[in-house]
């Protein structure tokens, strides 16, 4: 039987469950206090990534097959992986910002679960070829959560720069800026290495310098340096913090300033016609 | 750049901090372009088996006896710490920032930039030297960490030794990497020729057949064009229209209602259209136009036209056409027999993003020819052969794990 008919049950309930448990833990953003209130949105959030698993899991079984193979399956794990890392990640920290990490997961988690809702064949109608592959949702993901990551490490070390600038500078600000690049450089290594396997299976080769690699690789390397600048001179606090501003913009050029770049217009990565 | 030194340190004395490690970053990069002039720009011609292996025996060799037994010299001290791996991150960055600028290019000329490398820097002298000076800092802060295995290092090493297998094996394998093109048509011929990018013949160890190249193709689109300039009339983000039998859409003043809708036509001499299914048959519309300003209606088909014949479309204004975009591939997929030594072996749907492996070699669906588009009988498949892939694949995987240990342990107190 096709599991799919049961699919706006469950992901309604899922999105109810994640909303309410949401609510609940960002009273924290008004109030510092541990409420109770906090604990229950937390359960609800475990709740919400419970049922939304369950159905993954029958619809695996109805499959006899892991259900990975068309965007709609992958569009079910993005889901389902969104809103589970984002709940991990804040229980990990637990510090006001993530509440906001988690808010913006849970957001995109909701692109990927209305999609499937009300759009279910829609990039089925216009996608080219090469970008047909389990691998595309995936790979897509873990950019956006990296690139969201940075971009908030980049407000922190402007924000830092100012702080500094105007004598009202806190050592906290720049470990809150690590928090973001740890977990935004895994996420971004995370996509660099999809994309090769990705690559290795729809071009032939796993890395052939094109474009866009080329600048997702500086943008690594920018972060990677950061990180060891960082750990081994933590006293250099102007400096990080104008590496953490100005690797953002490498990002940026990698993300959309590339179109526009001579050395681009052969790249297989510009989609535009 | 600011140094850990204290002030009455004179340059080149050790322990070598930041100002000694980019002056070397620097002139390997000097060094390298140098090299590069002197010998024509021509880059590097890649080793294959077995001498890469022996180099890289003997790297990994020459590294280890370094570590074990000199590891109190200052120099190696030096190549074990973090200016020495900064500046070389640094100096590999700024080669890949020039290749993020300068077009790149599979045959280079005789211009100054083609002579000087910068034109072809991925296989070039400069990278070269940035590479062995990262890999030798990377390979000795490896070995500096493996002797102890806490938790803490497990972390670190597969992220740095997951890098450092990744780019060793990247960068031997190079010579021993093959991708060619192989050709086929759908007349029943075997063939086994394939052509390399330097347009060198290569015999492949198997032959292949073609059955069967197929292409799904998606529904045209419909467009308003201007026909002095060709170019869309659209503005930016509308709705792309695919259309569908039945439906009105509203395009600028013009509603446009699709009275029927056929996946294939050909055109007959006395201006109709026959629905068949024929080489050259193109999909076609028939639609009814209604202005919405002065409620004119005009009617009429519109085609995409295909390589035998013309696109057909409707006049709307003087500088406004109305027609169908050439239809976008879907799917295109071809069905292989393949065989070693004129026994068949298998008969295989080859697919993009779908490769199939034969003997260590990866067969993909590349192209076709795009002029005929559906109709091509002709399907362009890429063979590639990349014996050093599994251990790139080993640096991957070491470098996915250590990005979750970096994902869960997130930042430790910093010193
Ligand atoms: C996958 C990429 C990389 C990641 C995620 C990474 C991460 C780190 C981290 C987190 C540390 C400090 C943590 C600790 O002490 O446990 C570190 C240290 C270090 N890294 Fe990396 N790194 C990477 C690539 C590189 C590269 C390419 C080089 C050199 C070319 C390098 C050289 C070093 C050095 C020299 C240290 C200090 C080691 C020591 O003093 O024992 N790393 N790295």
């Amino acid at each position: 039987m096709d599991k799919w008919v049961n699919f706006p049950l469950f992901a309604i309930t899922s999105i109810v469950l994640w909303v309410i448990g949401f609510a609940f833990i960002s009273v924290e953003l008004f109030n510092n206090q541990k409420t109770g209130l906090r604990r229950a949105g937390i359960v609800l959030s475990i709740l919400g990534s419970i049922v939304f698993a369950s159905f993954i899991v029958l619809l695996w079984i109805s499959l006899e097959r892991p259900p990975m193979r068309t965007l709609g399956e992958t569009r079910l794990w993005s889901t389902f992986f969104l809103a589970t890392a984002g709940l991990i990640v804040y229980l990990r920290w637990r510090s006001f910002l993530f509440v906001l990490v988690y808010g913006y997961a849970l957001l995109l988690a909701f692109v990927f679960l209305i999609i499937n809702l009300v759009h279910p064949e829609i990039h089925e109608k216009a996608l080219m070829p090469a970008l047909q592959s389990p691998w595309f949702v995936p790979h897509v993901v873990v950019y956006m959560l990296a690139y969201a990551l940075l971009g908030l490490s980049c407000g922190v070390g402007m924000f830092g720069l100012v702080a500094l600038t105007i004598k009202k500078y806190d050592e906290k600000i720049l470990v809150l800026g690590d928090n973001m690049v740890y977990l935004g450089f895994a996420m971004l290594t995370f996509g660099l290495l999809f994309g090769a396997l990705w690559a290795k299976e729809a071009w032939g080769h796993y890395w052939t310098w094109d474009p866009k690699e080329t600048w997702a690789f500086l943008t690594w390397l920018a972060y990677l340096i950061y990180l060891h600048f960082r750990y081994y001179h933590p006293n250099k606090t102007k400096t990080h913090l104008w590496i953490l501003s100005i690797s953002f913009i490498v990002l940026l050029i990698c993300w959309f300033g590339i179109n526009y770049l001579p050395s681009a217009q052969n790249s297989v990565h510009v989609y535009s016609n | 750049m600011s140094t850990e030194q204290s002030p009455r340190k004179a340059l080149w004395d050790y322990p070598w901090g930041y100002t000694e490690s980019f002056i070397i970053a620097a002139e390997l990069l000097i060094f390298g372009f140098i090299i590069e002039f002197l010998t024509g720009g021509q880059g590097l011609a890649p080793i294959s088996m077995p001498y890469n292996f022996y180099i890289l025996a003997i790297f990994a060799g020459v590294l280890i006896v370094m570590r074990v037994f000199y590891s109190q010299n200052p120099v190696i001290k030096w190549l074990s710490g973090v200016p020495a791996a900064i500046s070389s991150i640094v100096a590999f960055g700024l080669i890949t920032l020039l290749m993020g600028f300068i077009p790149q290019i599979e045959t280079p000329s005789s211009r100054f930039i083609d002579l000087i490398g910068l034109t072809h820097l991925k296989n070039g002298w400069p990278i070269l030297l940035i590479q062995v000076f990262l890999l030798t800092s990377l390979g000795m802060v490896c070995l500096k960490r493996a002797t102890s295995l806490k938790l803490k290092n497990i972390g670190f090493l597969l992220n740095h030794f997951g890098l450092w297998l990744t780019l060793v094996a990247a960068l031997m394998g190079s010579g021993d990497l093959k991708r060619l093109s192989i050709n086929l048509l759908e007349d029943g011929k075997s063939n086994n020729i394939a052509i390399s990018r330097s347009n060198e013949a290569y015999k492949l160890p198997f032959e292949l057949k073609l059955l069967d190249f197929h292409i799904d193709e998606y529904i045209p689109r419909l467009v308003l064009v201007n026909p002095k300039t060709g170019a869309f009339i659209q503005e930016k983000g509308e709705k792309v229209i695919t259309i569908e039998q039945g439906k009105t859409y509203t395009l600028k003043n013009w509603e446009v209602t699709v009275e029927k809708f056929a996946p294939d036509v050909v055109p007959q001499d006395s201006g109709s259209f026959l629905e068949k299914e024929i080489p050259g048959s193109y999909p076609a519309a028939f639609v009814r136009i209604k202005n919405k300003i002065d409620g004119k209606t005009t009617e009429g088909w519109l085609g995409t036209g295909s390589f035998a014949y013309n696109p057909t479309y409707l006049f709307l204004q003087d500088d406004v056409i109305i027609a169908l975009t050439m239809p976008q591939p879907k799917k295109y997929r071809s069905q292989v027999i393949v065989s070693e030594n004129n026994v068949v072996k298998d008969t295989v749907t080859i697919e993009v993003n779908k490769p199939f492996t034969i003997n260590g070699w990866k067969v993909y669906q590349l192209s076709y020819d795009e002029n005929k588009g559906k109709w091509s009988t002709l399907s362009v498949l890429e063979v590639v052969s990349d014996p050093w892939i599994k251990i790139v694949y080993i640096g991957i995987f070491l470098m996915l794990g250590g990005s979750v240990f970096l994902f869960w342990t997130g930042r430790q107190r910093i010193n």
